[in-house]
């Protein structure tokens, strides 16, 4: 048990009681925790800041509006419902089409117009947010992933993770959906972390639950040797994250539109750690080389502009050093 | 940085006056460590009793001072009619009676109840030195005496030797002048007046002290000691056998050589002493001890409060403990469960259930729970109405319990009406949650997650120690809270990481 203390340690494996303790306590201001637990501010935050985001279409926030869900939805043929305060991908429905009174989701069953007022009033009285908070039903524009996945996704629409310390992208990877995660793109439900390498963008090996995998299970290809496009704007994209929260510790889900490029979908205070596994490095290593570089003890942090955050990282972070 | 040091001063300070608490209450107020520790409680009852003469009456008796290895917790004079009065003498304490018109057989009774001191101390008096008027009358006497000093003194070293061989010298009857010096006295009071006389002789200052011996029983006589002086401490020796030190269980009662009780104008007067011994809970013995002592702490303390009252917070204050536990298994194991606290208050109720019935009745109501949610499911009523009809099913469930366990001859049933019925209908809506989004295997394992965190919590506050500790005791949750704060600040691996990181161990 010690030796694998130890190995854990040498290899700078962040745990979850550090990443608590001295990452999420100390660089996030719980009071912008709203900022990013709260999508449709998030949302407004990202549209001001100028931070390219998946369109909205409209928010419902009463039970007299979610009863009329369908008719104000019927101008649009696909789109996403979702709860503004949930978390993992809870509550979330990506219906492709709409057919007499029927709305077709992506897994291709269909649900009747009832099942989606259901839907939606479960989400106004906070089934999915934390807390069990009343909540908000945010519409949105359905994204069309890239065509680059068709290989290594099942369904859903892949993602990629980025952390980003006091605006230093750290570590990154590619998530993708599977039969087991039901589309999603949550790791604890089922879904591939694939590896990416953040200087290049080039996926590695893939996380699978708690194992390596180099293969998708549904399709069976492999998950290495992939090139993200746009992988400059994603890096600058969840960068800028930063400034535009303030949270110093965070997680950033960006989406690949086909037509629109980098989008971001959503932030996380708290981000999983999975994504270690499968990059094969431990997240401490690299948070304590920019603490050491640009956060010294007792002094001012350093001032970097983006371009010279983005540097440091490409010089110092890439899987060939 | 600061604020790291900040937290290692509150945690040593809590540690600090957590243990600092504990030991003052222990050592001082006598509060034990163990729940059924016992201690004993004397109760002796003097009873001095007189035939009246039709004439005023005054009688006077000596009673214990508690200076050194006993604490008197209760002490009662019962003498209907009769002006008391009670008098320093010396070293002794003495109650005065009188009465102007006494009539018949009279009774007084002086009652006492006593324990041994937690923390005995040496008397602080100062020693007496010889006096004078301990003297033999005559100059052969003198002269016998002198030459038994001689004898004593040319075969022993300190006073502890010359006191025992005085004792043993004058038990000899072939000792010439021994007997001389013996002449009129044969009864112990009068061997040990000459003893006393002999030692200040010597110029051993010397005391008699008659002692009542704690063994129960009635008509118990006192027992005569000597006690010398030897410029630092008293030191007790038996006038039968010249052995040195007081047993312990003798209470000092007068000093000198007058009679226990002197009584002016009665016929007949006897003193009897009657002994019994109590066994009692060594907490409740701390608790009148600490009546015998105003401090802020005995005032403020749980056991001042109404028994009901105490009795819920011997419940409540097992809570900290709970909650340590799960911090624990959190923190260090990485258990995942329903909820932070529902652990705790499902172990309280096993508290009430025992453990396995306990588990049963709680898998039985939230797997009834479970089948009624997946079953409103279907009808798509809004969340709160939903949680109602759970929270009302899970109630009825539980009275349908009670009945049928009633009936069974199983009265174990019953106890499932404390399970704490809105945390049950949470976790049900939880787990069916997490039943349909993440599959059953997730929900059945975080449910197990709970029911083991529950039995362990369980298993930790049922401990009967602990239990007492944390209500004798206020300093153990400082020591609670200083270990939380630790926790709060543990940033290494949880058991389960490793398993979880294992793909990263090189």
């Amino acid at each position: 048990m010690f030796n694998r203390i130890n190995q854990l340690r040498r290899q700078g494996v962040l745990s979850i009681n550090a990443r608590n303790a001295n990452y999420v306590l100390r660089y996030n201001d719980r009071r912008m925790y709203p900022l990013v637990d709260d999508k449709l501010k998030t949302k407004h935050l990202a549209i001001e800041h100028g931070v390219s985001v998946p369109g909205l279409i409209t928010h419902v926030d009463s039970d007299s509006a979610a009863k009329r869900i369908a008719e104000i939805l019927s101008p649009y043929s696909d789109f996403v419902i979702k709860p503004a305060q949930g978390a993992g991908g809870d509550g979330i429905i990506v219906i492709q089409a709409s057919h007499n009174g029927r709305y077709i989701k992506t897994s291709g069953l269909a649900i009747t117009e009832r099942e989606l007022q259901h839907h939606c009033s479960n989400i106004l009285a906070g089934l999915f947010s934390l807390g069990g908070h009343r909540d908000v039903i945010l519409v949105e524009e359905r994204i069309r992933p890239s065509t680059v996945f068709e290989k290594i996704a099942y369904q859903g629409v892949p993602d990629v993770r980025v952390i980003v310390f006091c605006g230093f992208p750290v570590m990154a990877m590619l998530r993708l959906p599977t039969r087991q995660s039901q589309g999603k793109a949550n790791l604890h439900q089922g879904a591939i972390g694939a590896g990416v390498d953040v200087v290049s963008g080039v996926t590695q090996q893939g996380v699978w639950f708690n194992d390596i995998t180099l293969t998708h299970p549904d399709t069976g290809n492999p998950l290495s040797g992939l090139q993200l496009p746009f992988w400059d704007d994603i890096l600058e994209l969840s960068a800028r994250c930063y400034e535009m929260t303030g949270l110093g510790y965070l997680g950033v889900d960006i989406v690949i539109d086909d037509s629109r490029g980098p989008l971001m979908l959503e932030l996380n205070a708290r981000p999983g750690l999975n994504i270690q596994i499968a990059n094969g490095v431990g997240l401490l290593q690299r948070l304590r080389r920019i603490e050491k570089d640009f956060l010294p003890v007792g002094k001012p942090p350093a001032q970097l502009d983006l371009a010279q955050r983005l540097a440091f990282i490409r010089a110092n972070f890439g899987l060939a050093h | 940085m600061s604020n790291r040091y900040h937290l290692h001063i509150l945690v040593a300070l809590l540690l600090l006056s957590g243990a600092g608490l504990t030991y003052y209450q222990h050592v001082f107020l006598g509060v034990p460590f163990t729940p059924d520790a016992q201690e004993e409680i004397w109760t002796i009852e003097a009873n001095l009793s007189y035939d009246a003469r039709n004439r005023p009456a005054k009688l006077s008796m000596y009673i214990p001072e508690f200076k050194e290895n006993f604490q008197s917790l209760h002490e009662r004079f019962v003498a209907d009619g009769y002006g008391m009065k009670i008098e320093q003498e010396d070293e002794n304490r003495k109650v005065i009676w009188s009465i102007r018109t006494p009539q018949g057989r009279e009774s007084l009774y002086y009652t006492v109840s006593l324990a041994r001191r937690t923390d005995p101390q040496q008397a602080k008096r100062p020693g007496p030195t010889y006096t004078q008027k301990n003297r033999f009358s005559t100059a052969i006497e003198e002269l016998a005496a002198e030459s038994l000093t001689q004898e004593i003194r040319s075969k022993t070293a300190d006073i502890h030797t010359f006191v025992t061989l005085a004792i043993r010298t004058l038990s000899d009857n072939s000792n010439n002048n021994a007997q001389l010096l013996l002449d009129k006295a044969v009864s112990e009071t009068g061997r040990a007046s000459v003893l006393v006389r002999l030692l200040s002789h010597a110029h051993i200052p010397a005391q008699i002290i008659h002692a009542v011996p704690l063994k129960e029983g009635v008509n118990v006589a006192p027992r005569i000691w000597i006690r010398c002086y030897n410029g630092e401490q008293w030191l007790y020796f038996d006038i039968n056998n010249g052995d040195e030190g007081l047993p312990d269980d003798m209470l000092p009662w007068w000093q000198g050589d007058d009679a226990v009780f002197t009584a002016n104008g009665v016929r007949n007067p006897e003193l009897s002493f009657s002994i019994s011994k109590d066994v009692v809970n060594a907490v409740r013995l701390a608790r009148i001890r600490a009546r015998g002592k105003p401090s802020a702490f005995s005032e403020f303390s749980l056991s001042s409060l109404p028994v009901q009252t105490q009795i819920v917070y011997q419940t409540l204050l097992t809570v900290p403990l709970g909650v340590l536990v799960i911090l624990f298994l959190r923190s260090f194991i990485g258990l995942v469960t329903f909820g932070t606290f529902t652990p705790v208050l499902i172990a309280l109720a096993f508290r009430e259930t025992q453990l396995v019935w306990g588990i049963f009745l709680f898998t039985l109501v939230t797997s009834i729970g479970l089948l009624v949610r997946f079953y409103l499911e279907q009808l798509r009523l809004l969340l709160v109405p939903r949680m109602a009809v759970i929270l009302t099913v899970v109630v009825c469930c539980m009275g349908v319990i009670s009945i049928l366990g009633h009936k069974l001859g199983m009265d174990r049933g019953l106890s499932v009406a404390l399970f704490p019925m809105v945390i049950l209908t949470m976790a049900i809506e939880r787990m069916s949650i997490i039943w349909e989004e993440r599959g059953a295997a997730e929900a059945i394992t975080t449910g197990l997650g709970s029911l083991v965190a529950a039995s362990i919590t369980y298993a930790i506050i049922n401990i009967t120690i602990l239990q007492h500790l944390v209500f004798a005791f206020p300093g153990i949750t400082l020591v609670c809270i200083a270990l939380m704060l630790m926790i709060g600040r543990y940033s290494g691996y949880r058991l389960s990481e490793l398993m979880r990181f294992k793909a990263l161990a090189k």
